[in-house]
């Protein structure tokens, strides 16, 4: 007499190698005559009947069916436990743990270890160069944020990635996003047709935050490093940056962000993306050309989007334009957004002293003091020694503000805001209360201080734009996205800008 | 449109499904990346081995350095082993009369350790060129006998490693790049000439081993020749052997090739039955071999301009010292450290020589230390746990150009063992190469005292890194 | 253990995560995936480990299996809302991937018979029966050589996991190292040897199968006779 018994297992999916070594084995069990193990699709089971099993109308292709024949109950229930072990046997993953490998060293055996194609490289900037060097010789593709890295390893590393066909982003380089994954600094915003080569990281921030205000999406957004369009570094990794675009087929134009380039890098740049076959268009910065938010309109027209009204918080209690006698006082964490605000306030107010001055006699001393107008890059080399960026960590900056709030040739505070990936969690309610502070000491030494917030952020970022936004402007701070707009409003209320 | 994605831009950087980070530094950047749903592999860096920046920037720009690596590293690995004779080293290497070999780097009588004093008296004594103890210590001192390291003659000796001219030495040959290397007969354990005892017994060993031993085993290689030593290690790695310390499966392997040639031997039956016994009551017997074996692939691999492959780490118990492939003959030396382990009998720390011998050649070609995982048992011996053994040959891998195809260790998924220690990336990481030894008694005579696990002293590598970029070529 | 895991899904699930809540049923749990069924025959949503075979519909996760779902097969999930809810934890999706799509090649007008490939869909064993690999390698070849596709695909017939990726090649989407092999196998460039190496690797017999089929479709083509002769 013979036995026969049918298993039919809801959702229990096992790789096809797996099954028939499982259906061997239990065919191989004493006593068992015929076995078979595998999914219940429509030809499976046309094969179980055609080994005379009858399988139930029930079964569906996502079950499991256990088909034991055998010469008696004890040899079938052999069968199936049989079936049973090696299926669970096979679940188990092959653990870690004891042996296990210790963690990569450096970063090119964290490359080799995770096939990866980016390096991201923030280690001092003296030891950053042999970092890059071995990313680039792993094959990955370098995001360089440390600074104090000399521009001739610059160059070197530059020569070296073109040689490897990968890019080096940086040194210096603060924001890069790549198919959506963001590198550093950057801001949420979604996939779209514009590609961004960046010479300058709050900068192209700034950029992909009004154009997310805009609807417009960015494709991918390559850093480039501040000084890759100086002449020293003569636009190596915009070049590479600007034909990888061009091969993208989820990019249409692109946008090129700098601080400002030396002339001759750029008009053989511009020369250079004459040739790529898709609008290549401008947002460097400098004398003469316009600043990053009228650029960026300019953009939008020719992509055909309407330039929308950037958005803005006012604050209430603002004094009238053109009734504060003292100075501007900038005070920034990001390069190119000061850049972008000197060069608008130097057209209204001259001479700006700062410690990256338009003109070398511009210069502010060690102390950073001066009565006149200033701004100040928290965010500079010489100011980052040894401590982490602003955007991470806003101590000095918070000191200098309360400090400008008792000076009484401080006439209105001009701040930025980014927010995004890589930027401090939840940097508005400190800010907040440094504003209230300081217009609490301005008011109590009998003056009114404005202050004016260059907000660069989307709704997407995690700190979220309009809630630090309504933070910000809860204590007396009138918020802008464009940084243009925020520069204009500041200045608005000196009298020298009537 | 077919040849698109083969000729993408970047590699492929802007087409990638999504892009894997690899990140060294801020940890900030990681994490924002994780919660990106990002692939991040953190490299868990720290700073160089300081005052190394410029060097480290100026030798890894060296154009010449990928290639010169790879070549040095193929070499290493595809370098061949064979016994194919048994010499005398007058013979075998030229040694004239009153000059002796030594393990490790050049050094002067005056600076030498114990063990390596008290070999060079045994030697002295044994080629009779003195009659006791005392007068062969006053000839040694007062410079009438020549010293030359044994890696200047294309040699290796394990511990003191003295050779003199009567003593015989394998000779094995490397066909790939038509390459001898020679090393002296072992001796045994307990109290050996190379652990710088040079009692009565010691002397008389050696004079066995010349008249009888040596004869019997240059019969057994010329008439059953050659043996394939390579292989052997490549085997004796999968059987529970690292090649330096332990040697057990590696010497029954030997063995079992010598045997019926020494049995067929033209000699006494009662000489070949010594011979044969002594040969099986030696577990290190075959050391003797691999070490040639390890200096045939590190010599092939030496003098490639450009490459930072170290091809010598070897140690006179005073100096432990390092030659690289592309700095030529140069060595790089710093004082030895003293082995931390284990200790037979009543023996202590306080007994230990500082590091001696060539046998660091082993990890030098990729063994050792550097297989230890391969050898879990190894750690009775030397110390540490069986999980140490599998950390330790895996560090290996952050400082070595490249996996051996031939040695292989079972555990690690039959991994290639780390092979071909790199400069740089020894002074990036300050992971120092893990050697596996024995130790000899810091008195001369004295004989092992133990064994355990030491590293090169860390200045030998950034000195030759500097050596390393000064001959790196101007950019043009 | 954080309660909270970010994924990055494809395009081509996102209706699946980022819709309504619905109730899915756990497939399979195995250290390295997740396969999650729904009510549609050949809707399914993979949650994969960045180490385990990354299918085209996946919700990829970034770090590396084993992973402890604490579901098993036959468990009852809710999917919506941009979350897969498990019990004990929730994935997020944070960002979309791209999956990579096999070019359309230029029309050809060799006909290829169908028929015999989709007559064995659901035949083999396990997760994706191998006709379903075969076949779906051949789809993908033909999208590459321009060769028409059959309209419709009998997927009731097989597994719901081998249905959705057999919906998916048809659309011309594949995992990563099947898109190179036949981009470069219709190519005929040389690095079609290592891709295929790559393609063999996939699965126990996955590899095999797709690459059978991309072969069929491929030989097809290019056989002198199927081409016809020229007037």
């Amino acid at each position: 007499m013979t036995v026969t018994k049918i298993d039919v297992r809801k959702g229990a999916y096992h790789d096809s190698v797996t099954l028939l070594q499982v259906s061997r084995t239990v065919a191989g069990t004493p006593g068992v005559s015929a076995a078979q193990v595998a999914m219940a699709t429509e030809l499976n089971v046309e094969v179980l009947t055609s080994m005379g099993f009858d399988i139930p109308d029930t079964a569906g292709p996502n079950d499991l069916v256990v088909a034991v024949r055998g010469d008696d109950d004890a040899a079938v229930a052999a069968g199936l436990a049989k079936a049973d072990a090696e299926l669970s046997a096979t679940s188990k993953g092959s653990a870690g743990g004891f042996g296990e490998a210790p963690p990569p060293r450096t970063t090119g055996s964290a490359v080799r270890s995770g096939s990866t194609e980016v390096a991201m490289i923030s280690v001092p900037g003296r030891f950053a160069t042999a970092e890059a060097l071995d990313a680039i010789a792993a094959g990955a593709s370098v995001m360089l944020f440390s600074d104090n890295v000399s521009v001739e390893d610059e160059v070197l590393l530059k020569d070296a990635a073109a040689q490897a066909d990968v890019l080096v982003m940086g040194p210096d380089c603060g924001t890069a996003v790549i198919g959506g994954v963001a590198l550093g600094f950057a801001n949420v915003v979604s996939a779209g047709p514009i590609g961004m080569v960046a010479a300058s990281g709050t900068g192209a921030q700034q950029i992909m935050c009004l154009l997310d205000a805009a609807g417009v999406g960015i494709s991918n957004c390559l850093g480039v490093g501040g000084r890759d369009l100086k002449s020293a570094v003569g636009a190596r990794s915009t070049r590479q940056a600007l034909a990888a675009l061009a091969a993208d087929e989820a990019t249409s134009s692109i946008v090129v962000v700098s601080k400002p380039p030396d002339e001759e890098v750029l008009v053989d740049l511009e020369a250079y993306a004459g040739g790529l076959g898709l609008p290549v268009r401008w947002a460097t910065l400098g004398a003469g050309r316009p600043d990053l938010t009228t650029a960026l309109e300019a953009v939008l027209e020719a992509e055909g989007h309407a330039v929308p009204e950037w958005p803005k918080w006012l604050s209430d209690n603002d004094p009238e334009a053109g009734s504060i006698a003292g100075s501007l006082r900038g005070l920034f964490c990001g390069g190119t957004l000061a850049d972008d605000a000197m060069l608008l306030a130097a057209d209204a107010l001259g001479d700006i002293r700062s410690n990256i001055p338009l003109r070398d006699d511009l210069a502010l001393g060690p102390g950073l003091k001066h009565d006149g107008h200033l701004v100040i890059d928290f965010g500079d080399d010489g100011l980052t020694q040894g401590r982490a960026h602003p955007m991470i960590d806003p101590t000095l900056r918070m000191e200098r503000i309360a400090a400008e709030a008792l000076d009484p040739t401080c006439g209105v505070l001009l701040l930025d805001l980014v927010l995004g990936f890589g930027a401090h969690q939840d940097p508005a309610g400190e800010l907040a209360e440094a504003i209230r502070a300081a217009k609490q000491s301005a008011r109590t030494a009998g003056r009114e201080l404005p202050v004016v917030v260059s907000l660069t952020g989307t709704e997407g970022d995690p700190q979220g734009l309009t809630r630090t936004a309504e933070t910000l402007a809860a204590a007396d701070a009138s918020v802008f996205l464009s940084n243009r707009d925020a520069t204009r409003h500041a200045l608005s209320f000196l009298g020298s800008a009537s | 449109m077919s040849e698109m994605t083969s000729s993408s831009p970047l590699r492929g950087l802007l087409s990638a499904e999504s892009p894997a980070v690899a990140t060294a530094g801020v940890q900030l950047f990681a994490d924002a990346l994780r919660e990106q749903a990002v692939t991040v592999v953190e490299a868990d860096w720290q700073p160089p081995m300081e005052g190394t920046e410029a060097h480290l920037a100026a030798v890894m720009a060296d154009v010449r350095r990928a290639e010169a690596n790879a070549t040095a590293y193929a070499r290493m690995t595809a370098a061949g082993a064979e016994l194919c004779d048994v010499k005398q080293a007058k013979d075998a290497l030229g040694l004239e009369r009153g000059t002796f070999l030594h393990a490790g780097p050049p050094i002067e009588w005056e600076r030498m350790s114990g063990p390596l004093k008290g070999a060079l008296i045994g030697a002295v004594l044994f080629e009779g060129l003195a009659d006791n103890a005392e007068a062969a210590e006053k000839a040694l001192a007062a410079g009438q006998f020549a010293f030359e390291p044994c890696h200047h003659r294309d040699a290796v000796g394990p511990m003191a490693g003295v050779v003199s001219p009567s003593m015989w030495m394998y000779g094995l040959r490397d066909e790939v790049h038509d390459a001898w290397s020679w090393c002296s007969l072992n001796e045994g354990l307990g109290k050996v000439l190379r652990y710088g005892a040079y009692g009565p017994e010691v002397v008389d060993r050696l004079h066995w081993m010349t008249d009888v031993l040596g004869p019997i085993l240059q019969q057994s290689v010329r008439a059953t020749g050659p043996f394939d030593i390579k292989t052997i290690l490549a085997q004796m790695l999968q059987m529970g052997d690292e090649g330096h310390n332990r040697n057990r499966a590696g010497s029954l392997m030997l063995l079992r090739e010598l045997l019926p040639g020494m049995i067929t031997a033209d000699a006494p039956s009662s000489d070949i039955a010594e011979a044969v016994r002594f040969s099986g009551a030696n577990e290190h017997f075959f050391l003797n071999l691999g070490m040639p074996a390890c200096k045939l692939a590190t010599m092939a691999a030496h003098g490639v301009p450009g490459s930072s492959v170290v091809t010598t780490m070897a140690r006179n118990g005073t100096d432990f010292g390092i030659r690289v492939s592309g700095t030529g003959d140069q060595w790089f030396t710093g004082p030895a450290n003293t082995p931390e382990g284990l200790f037979l009998g009543d023996y202590g720390p306080e007994d230990a020589n500082p590091d001696i011998g060539d046998s660091a050649i082993t990890e030098t070609g990729g063994i050792g230390g550097f297989a230890m995982a391969a050898a879990p048992a190894i750690v009775k011996f030397v110390g540490g746990d069986v999980a140490f053994a599998l950390q330790a040959t895996q560090r290996m891998y952050e400082i070595t150009s490249g996996e051996h195809p031939m040695f292989q260790v079972p555990i690690l998924d039959f991994r290639g063992t780390p092979t071909g220690i790199d400069v740089v990336s020894v002074v990036r990481t300050g992971i120092l190469p893990q050697i596996n030894t024995g130790m000899a008694g810091r008195v001369a005579g004295t004989g092992q005292v133990g064994a355990g696990l030491v590293t090169p002293p860390a200045e030998c590598f950034p000195a030759a890194l500097a050596a390393l970029a000064a001959a790196v070529p101007e950019r043009t | 253990m954080q309660s909270r895991i970010p994924a990055a899904a494809s395009p081509l699930a996102r209706d699946l995560v980022a819709g309504a809540h619905r109730r899915a049923v756990v497939l399979a749990a195995f250290p390295t995936a997740l396969y999650l069924g729904f009510e549609a025959h050949a809707e399914v949503l993979p949650v994969v480990t960045s180490d385990a075979l990354v299918l085209p519909t996946a919700l990829r996760l970034a770090a590396s299996g084993p992973f402890d779902w604490g579901v098993a097969g036959g468990d009852v999930v809710t999917v919506g809302g941009g979350a897969v809810a498990l019990p004990s934890r929730g994935i997020h999706v944070v960002r979309s991937w791209r999956p990579r799509r096999v070019a359309t090649g230029a029309a050809n007008a060799t006909p290829f018979d169908w028929a015999p490939l989709l007559a064995e869909i659901g035949r083999g064993e396990g997760l994706t029966p191998r006709a379903d690999d075969v076949l779906c390698g051949a789809l993908l070849a033909a999208r590459a050589r321009g060769v028409a596709r059959p309209e419709a695909l009998p997927v009731e017939r097989t597994t719901s996991l081998s249905a959705s990726l057999l919906v998916a090649a048809h659309a011309g989407y594949a995992v990563s190292s099947v898109v190179d092999h036949v981009t470069h196998a219709v190519a005929g460039s040389p690095e079609r040897e290592v891709t295929r190496e790559c393609v063999l690797a996939i699965g126990h017999t996955s590899g095999a199968g797709l690459l059978e089929g991309i072969d069929l479709v491929l030989n097809h083509v290019n056989s002198p006779v199927a081409q016809g002769v020229s007037s």
